[in-house]
Parts: structure tokens; sequence; C-alpha cells
């Protein structure tokens, strides 16, 4: 609804159509570094995704995001390598540990608000790593678990070419994206934003704030594990990295960079944070620091992200 | 139908209500008076449960609220126009109104409320923040009427409107109160309370310092110069 009003419906159908174009049409024949950097995209963005539904819709920013991701990854890992669960229970598990541990850790975090929140998702989302790192006959420790098998589907699709599984990422992560666009038009989603906008208001108007902040938790959980799957699937191999701190800020950067409570926001965030940190690291170890660099510039200058900037900018276009 | 027995609220160490008592009674409206900062705001905070007080009692029509949590609280009927409006800007004049909506069989629905304030429903779809201070104030009291309270709060419901405004406020009270809606009203402005409530309070220093008929207050000069300055 916002975004008809900003932006010119010729501009809207230009980026649609740039994206249906590298994501669908060019895939076949764009170079294999570019189309797995596309498919890392998509993967990352489902996870930033669900993150700005807590970020940007219902301004609980969690700092321990990851964590979910983490855990969706680890669980279609150990499913695919030790047990040969296939392909339809190692991502449904991975979901339903996901959604239960967000379950288990939103009660403890969502007793505080603000800041405290964000101690306590960051704190949590340490001890996880700490516990992947630690719990080695498990996890693998520090080697992590590699040589995680790609799903089979026959003889017509040969999962392990790059461009199929690169569709193959894309119909999750268009499902994704309608189901969680669903969720923030559907009155559940309007009430978030009414909790983001103010907590009292809400709750003097008769809302269960703290249930809403609860589901919205875990579906954000369930979202993250999936993304962790099919990341799973993507790499093949899954670390104690992918729960650990760089990570968990990442997913953060992906939203304030694109543009909190924009969910476009999520996808170029998304996009730039992947292609940037493949990109600068050919040329130095120090990605890190040109992202905290990038971070600082935005906090300081842009705010929304963006997103953000894009709309500024439109408004000063119009007559 | 609401009882309030000697209730005192901190925030914090800060002691803000020093036993306050009194009641409201089905289809009144009750005028509570102060100047800025004696305890007026954090007597209806009280109420709704966003700080409940440490001592003291709160019924309402026979429940005890006391420690109840606002959204129960609100649940049982009981409204509020917040202080300063308390828009949704991310929302359009439909959604404020929609958002709160409890249905009731005859009750207040988005049509009614539009009858109500016609202004309201020639900017259906405009954003909160656009509107003026007295839509804004139309919206709030409608978004409250949305949830079909027995019992509505009312936080300095004129601050910063215009006289033409304001008496549209006076009418609506006025209207509701007819109606059968029993309102606690908050206000600094004197004339307005004089006006449309059946019996007032006067809060200073957290505590009730005088109660009366709105016509006794109107008579006694000493006490209006005293705790108001009018």
């Amino acid at each position: 609804m916002m975004a008809q009003t900003l932006f010119s419906k010729s501009l809207l159908v230009m980026a649609l159509g740039a994206v249906v174009l590298v994501l669908i049409i060019l895939p076949p024949v764009l170079p294999t570094y570019v189309v797995i950097l596309l498919s890392q995209t998509m993967v990352y963005a489902m996870a930033a995704m669900s993150l700005d539904v807590l970020i940007g819709y219902t301004n609980l920013g969690s700092l321990g995001h990851a964590s979910y991701f983490a855990i969706g990854a680890f669980a279609t890992a150990i499913l695919e390598t030790r047990y040969k669960a296939g392909f339809a229970v190692s991502l449904f598990s991975s979901i339903g540990i996901a959604a239960f541990a967000s379950a288990l850790i939103g009660l403890l975090a969502l007793r505080t608000t603000g800041i405290y929140f964000l101690l306590i998702t960051l704190s949590v989302a340490m001890s996880i790593w700490g516990l992947i790192y630690q719990w080695q006959s498990f996890t693998g420790g520090d080697n992590g678990i590699s040589d995680i098998p790609r799903p089979d589907f026959g003889r017509w699709i040969n999962i392990n070419n790059h461009v199929h599984f690169h569709y193959f990422i894309l119909i999750f992560f268009v499902l994704s994206l309608i189901l969680i666009v669903l969720l923030i038009r559907s009155p559940f989603g309007k009430t978030l934003v009414g909790i983001r906008d103010s907590e009292t208001r809400m709750k003097v108007l008769g809302y269960d704030i703290w249930l809403h902040k609860y589901l919205a938790f875990i579906i954000a959980g369930a979202f993250a594990g999936l993304a962790g799957s099919i990341y799973a699937y993507f790499n093949r191999f899954v670390g104690p990295g992918d729960a650990g701190l760089d990570q968990c800020m990442e997913f953060v950067l992906m939203v304030s960079i694109g543009g909190p409570g924009t969910l476009i926001g999520a996808n170029i965030g998304a996009l730039l944070i992947t292609f940037m940190k493949n990109m600068v690291s050919g040329y130095t170890h120090r990605y890190l620091l040109i992202l905290g660099i990038v971070y600082v510039l935005t906090a300081k200058y842009a705010p929304d992200g963006i997103m953000g900037l894009i709309r500024r900018f439109g408004r000063g276009q119009e007559p | 139908m609401l009882t309030i027995e000697d209730i005192h609220t901190y925030y914090g160490d800060s002691y803000i209500l020093q036993g306050i008592s009194m009641e409201v009674k089905g289809g009144q409206v009750v005028g509570v008076l102060g100047r800025n900062g004696m305890g007026k705001t954090t007597l209806i905070r009280s109420l709704i449960g966003v700080n409940p007080p440490r001592r003291g009692r709160i019924t309402y029509q026979g429940e005890e609220l006391t420690q109840k949590k606002p959204f129960q609280i609100a649940r049982l009927g009981i409204g509020i126009v917040p202080q300063g409006r308390e828009i949704f800007p991310s929302l359009d004049v439909t959604e404020n109104l929609t958002v709160a909506y409890t249905m009731k069989s005859d009750g207040w629905t988005l049509e009614k409320i539009f009858d109500l304030f016609p202004p309201l429903r020639q900017r259906v779809h405009h954003p909160g923040n656009r509107l003026s201070g007295g839509e804004q104030q139309m919206l709030a009291i409608g978004r409250s009427l949305m949830m079909n309270p027995s019992l509505l709060l009312m936080d300095e419901p004129t601050e910063g409107l215009s006289p033409l405004f304001v008496q549209t406020v006076g009418q609506v009270i006025h209207m509701l109160q007819q109606g059968g809606l029993s309102i606690l009203l908050v206000e600094q402005n004197l004339r307005f309370a004089l006006r449309h409530t059946d019996y007032i309070h006067i809060m200073n220093r957290g505590q009730i310092v005088h109660s009366s008929s709105p016509n006794e207050l109107d008579g006694n000069q000493e006490i209006r110069q005293k705790f108001l300055g009018v």
C-alpha cells in the first residue's frame, strides 16, 4: 500500500522486471560465480526477512537470530548425514526444531524489552554458539558437518548443477516471501505494527501484546530455521560460524542497511552484504572492518536504510 | 460502577497518588481537575493498569481491577482517550478506528462513528499523522467508542483544541452520557468541566482537596483560586 504511493508504477514494474530477469531468466547464462552468489543471497534474504518481521514490524531488536538459522542448518545436516532422513523429514524437522527453540528462548527473552532484550538474545546466541563449538560428538565442533547430500529428485533434475539448485532455492525464497507478506498484511501483522508504534496504546485497547510478540518471535524463528535448512543443502557444510556473532550481526545489518520495516529492504541488504562480502574478500581480509564502516555510515546518514533513502529521494522528485 | 478506595501509586520511589478515593456511578460524568503535575494522568494510568497502585483497591462493577493487566481491564469495558490523542501514525482513519473494534449488538460501529464525526468520513484514508489536532481528538474518541465501553476515561480531551472543537467534544460527551455511558473526565479547562460534569474533584499534590457539584465549585472562588489559579 505504501509502496504504491511512493513510487511511480513504471518504476515498480521496472524493478520487478529486473528482479525476474536476474533471478529467473538469466541464471543459465550468467557466470557460475554470480549464480552461486544469487543463490546464497536468497538463502540469507529468507532469514533477513524473518528478522525484519521482528526488528522492523514489531520493534524487537533480536541480536541472536542466527541461532535459529544455525539450529535449522545443523538439524538438516545431522539428519541427512547421520540418519539419511531425506529431504522432507529434514526440512520440516529443521523448521520445527528452530520454532521450538525460539518458543523456549522467547519465554525468557520476552520478559524484557529494548536493550535488555537485545542483550538476552545476544547472550543466548553466544551460548548456543558455544554449545555447537564444544559438543564435538554431536555437531562436529570446530570441524562442523560436511558432505551434506543434496536432495535427490530423480533423473530429470541434476540437483548438483548450480543452476538447477538455484531454481530449487528460488521456489523456497518465493514461498517465504509470499508467506511473510501475507503475515504482514494480516490483522496479526497490523497488530505488530501497532505494537511497534506504541505498546501502551495497544495494551489499553485490549491487545495481549506479550502473546503477539511471542508468536512473532516463534514465526520468525521458524522461517530462520527454514533458511538454515536450505543453507545446509546449498553450502553442503555447516559449522559453528553459522551461529556466531558475525552471522548474528550480518543479519541485523542486512535489515538495517536495507531499511527496517519494508521487507524489500531485507532483500536489498542481503544482496548488498552477500556480494560485498564475497567481492571484498578478494582484496582484503578486513571484510568486517569495511562492513563496520558501512554500518556506521548507514546509522549516521541513512538510519532508515536504503529504502529510507529511496523514499526521501522519491519525495524530493515529486512536483 | 467504578469505586476507587484509598489508592497509593508510585513511580519508583516518587510518591504520586497519596490516598485517592472516589467513585463513578452508572451514567455519571465525574470530573477531576487540577494543575499540571498533580497526579491526574497518574490516576488514569492506575485505573487502566499501566501503573498499578501499590496500596488500595479499584473495583469495577464488582470486579477487582487492582492487579489486572491493562488488556484485561480494557476487555472488561473500560475505554481510554489518552492525553495527547495517541493516534497510530502508520494507520489511516479507518484502520485507527477498526483496530480496537469490539462488536456489541446495537453498539458503536464504523458507520455510527462517522455519523458522529462527519469530518472523519471525509478523511477515511488519510494517515493518522496528517490530521489536525481536532480531527485527531475525534479519531481518538471514536476509537475508544469502537471498543463499546461502559466506562470512558478521558484525559484532557480539550487540550490544544480550537474553541469550535472544544464545543464539539462537549456535545459528544453530553450525547454519550445520554446514551448511558459513564465518564471520568480529567481536565484543566475549568469552564468545560463545570459545564459538562455531574460532580467534580480537585486534586492537589496527589490528594483530593475538594469534592462538590459543579455549581458549588462555581460559587466558591476561594477554592478555585487556591487550587486552580482561576
